[in-house]
């Protein structure tokens, strides 16, 4: 083996035994990286380390979902330093986790054997992509964690190998992920911005900095949202079909998007409280004319004497009329959707550079975020996406 | 290699070790590649993607430098600061930090800043209550825009420092370039 080729595999010694591409030169064109039947796959589970068990968690289930929401909060995404963590709520987890056809086979978690603690967590949930033109049904991975007292010990691929044994036993053989850190091989990176809404919390909190030499005084000025353009109203269950439709026409113009199915927008878009907000426009016959929606992912704070949280809302998806075509348009319903979150209390609206959201990032006085987001296939080779052309967002 | 160099820079910025030994190859390259890059954090976050997007667009392929090290990218984003700030040097600054050692040497001051701030404005502004404790200077001062410290109070929501001024006897009926008064304000 050449020296550059071991020291690869040394550096990565479980994505170099999957099927994922191991660099970009792998990648010449779109297509399945290993063909599998359902017949090839094992049927008993991975082994575990002996004092662990496999756990399938009920969502449903208060206890169950209140331990997984104790392992994430206290073990999930941090920021660099530490200080942010995201703490997703146990009815968002709900809802995530339960979009139509979603299986409890993939809520899969790991606990201690004596004690019955949870200790690690991932999950699936189907969804349907189009990828340069081809349609693939896969799961989106989601919500990984190992308990920050396990770390290191090669636990999570045992998870990843396990999770992809029960989904691959369903006859799917792709997944998409995402992840801050970098493994091979990306398809897509897209930085995360930031709109803030309570810019002196956000400046207390560090999780900005008022510049120098400028006054707060003029710092909230500068953040004011006043004038509102479309009369967004909550999106309602008649919504769906008109949502759908109008969703999936925005969304079939980048080559990498998510398709929906009236039921998966019934399931992710209408309006939960603390946990999802949309929002539609009408015209004059009452059809929908533009859709945006948001989530509320909080992050605790670390060692603050005066808050506990960061009340982030994350933009989820939109359509606007014209289909983005008429940049005033976006920028306007971009803008109510500012306003809306602020009327909810949200302090900071933070969305990734991708699809046409640099048609409004400035304007709108979106700052640039510190954090890129990776995406990746699982199983499934894509030349390289950019951002502009990424129509997928995960929660 | 450059991949590594921009990824360090952005990660942490310039490049801040020493020099590895002659013969610790690997360390040295990575290190050759992280001290060749002469751009702040900012810069280089932008350059790696850049660097990256050209990447998988095709060109440059040689130049990909995998897994050279586990290289943790950062998870929950925070705002970059797109200003840097250098180091304070006058009450202004002091007081915008709360730096009260400093700014009680300083005192008593009667100057103002370039907007005809005074440095009661400056703490009003902050929050820094402590601060305006020391100030003796007239409450009802303006600056350029008309603002008074009360302005500034509750412009930026300290509250405690508005009814700290409005106990000391701060006029409420001042308007300020943007038509405001503080009882307009409160
Ligand atoms: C991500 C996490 C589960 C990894 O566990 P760990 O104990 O640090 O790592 P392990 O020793 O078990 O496994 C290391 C392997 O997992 C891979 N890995 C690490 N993070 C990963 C991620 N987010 N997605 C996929 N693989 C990941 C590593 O690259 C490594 O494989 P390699 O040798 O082929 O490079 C753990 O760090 C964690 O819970 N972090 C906080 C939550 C988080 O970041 N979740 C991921 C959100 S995208």
């Amino acid at each position: 083996m050449q020296s550059k080729e071991k020291k690869e595999k040394e550096a990565h010694k479980f994505w170099n035994t999957q099927p994922v591409p191991q660099n970009e030169s792998d990648v010449q064109e779109d297509g399945v990286i290993e063909h599998k039947e359902v017949s090839d796959i094992k049927q008993e589970p991975y082994k575990l380390p002996s004092d662990f068990e496999w756990y399938l968690v009920d969502i449903n289930n208060e206890k169950d979902r209140t331990d997984v929401y104790t392992l994430l909060s206290q073990n999930y995404v941090e920021d660099s330093d530490a200080v942010f963590r995201f703490d997703y709520s146990p009815e968002f987890l709900q809802w995530a986790l339960q979009p139509p056809g979603w299986k409890q086979d993939w809520h899969l978690g790991v606990r201690v054997a004596s004690n019955k603690k949870i200790v690690a967590f991932i999950s699936g949930i189907p969804a349907n992509l189009s990828v340069h033109e081809s349609k693939l049904h896969l799961v989106e991975i989601n919500f990984l964690c190992v308990h920050k007292k396990l770390r290191s010990k090669r636990l999570a691929p045992v998870l990843i190998k396990e999770i992809t044994r029960r989904v691959n036993l369903t006859g799917i053989f792709q997944a998409v992920y995402t992840a801050g850190v970098n493994l091979p091989t990306p398809i897509s990176i897209c930085r995360y911005f930031h709109r803030p809404l309570n810019p002196k919390k956000l400046c207390e909190v560090g999780f900005s900095q008022l510049p120098h030499n400028t006054t707060m005084a003029s710092h909230i000025k500068k953040y004011k949202l006043d004038v509102s353009f479309l009369n967004l109203q909550p999106m309602q269950e008649g919504d769906v079909s008109q949502v759908t439709a109008l969703l999936n026409e925005f969304l079939s113009q980048f080559e990498f998007h998510q398709v929906f199915s009236e039921e998966e927008v019934r399931h992710m878009m209408l309006p939960i409280k603390d946990v999802v907000f949309s929002y539609v426009a009408k015209d004059e016959n009452d059809n929908v004319t533009d859709f945006t929606a948001f989530y509320s992912l909080p992050s605790s704070i670390a060692r603050n004497p005066k808050h506990t949280h960061i009340h982030a809302a994350y933009l989820f998806y939109y359509a606007p009329k014209g289909l983005g075509k008429d940049q005033t348009r976006s920028r306007h319903l971009m803008n109510d959707t500012l306003i809306l979150a602020k009327q909810a209390n949200f302090d900071v609206v933070n969305c990734l550079g991708l699809s046409h959201n640099q048609q409004f990032l400035d304007e709108l006085k979106f700052g640039k975020g510190d954090g890129y987001l990776h995406y990746y296939l699982y199983n499934y080779r894509c030349k390289t996406i950019q951002p502009e052309q990424m129509g997928l967002v995960m929660l | 290699m450059q991949f590594y160099g921009l990824y360090k820079t952005a990660i942490i910025g310039k490049c801040n070790t020493p020099q590895p030994g002659y013969f610790e190859f690997r360390e040295r390259a990575k290190w050759d590649a992280w001290n060749k890059i002469d751009l702040t954090k900012e810069q280089a976050q932008q350059a790696y993607i850049d660097l990256f997007n050209t990447v998988l667009a095709g060109q440059n392929q040689g130049e990909i430098a995998q897994g050279d090290e586990k290289l943790e990218g950062v998870k929950v984003s925070v705002m970059t600061s797109e200003h840097t700030t250098p180091a304070a040097s006058t009450i202004f600054d002091f007081i915008q930090n709360g730096d009260i050692a400093k700014v009680k040497e300083l005192l008593p001051c009667n100057s103002v800043d370039a907007n005809g701030m005074t440095p009661l404005m400056w703490a009003a502004d902050g929050g820094r209550l402590e601060i305006m404790k020391l100030i003796d200077a007239d409450l009802d001062a303006q600056d350029f825009d008309g603002n008074t410290a009360l302005h500034y109070a509750l412009l930026s929501e300290n509250r405690e420092c508005a009814e700290y001024l409005i106990s000391k006897g701060a006029r409420q009926d001042i308007i300020n370039s943007d038509n405001e008064t503080a009882l307009s304000l409160k």
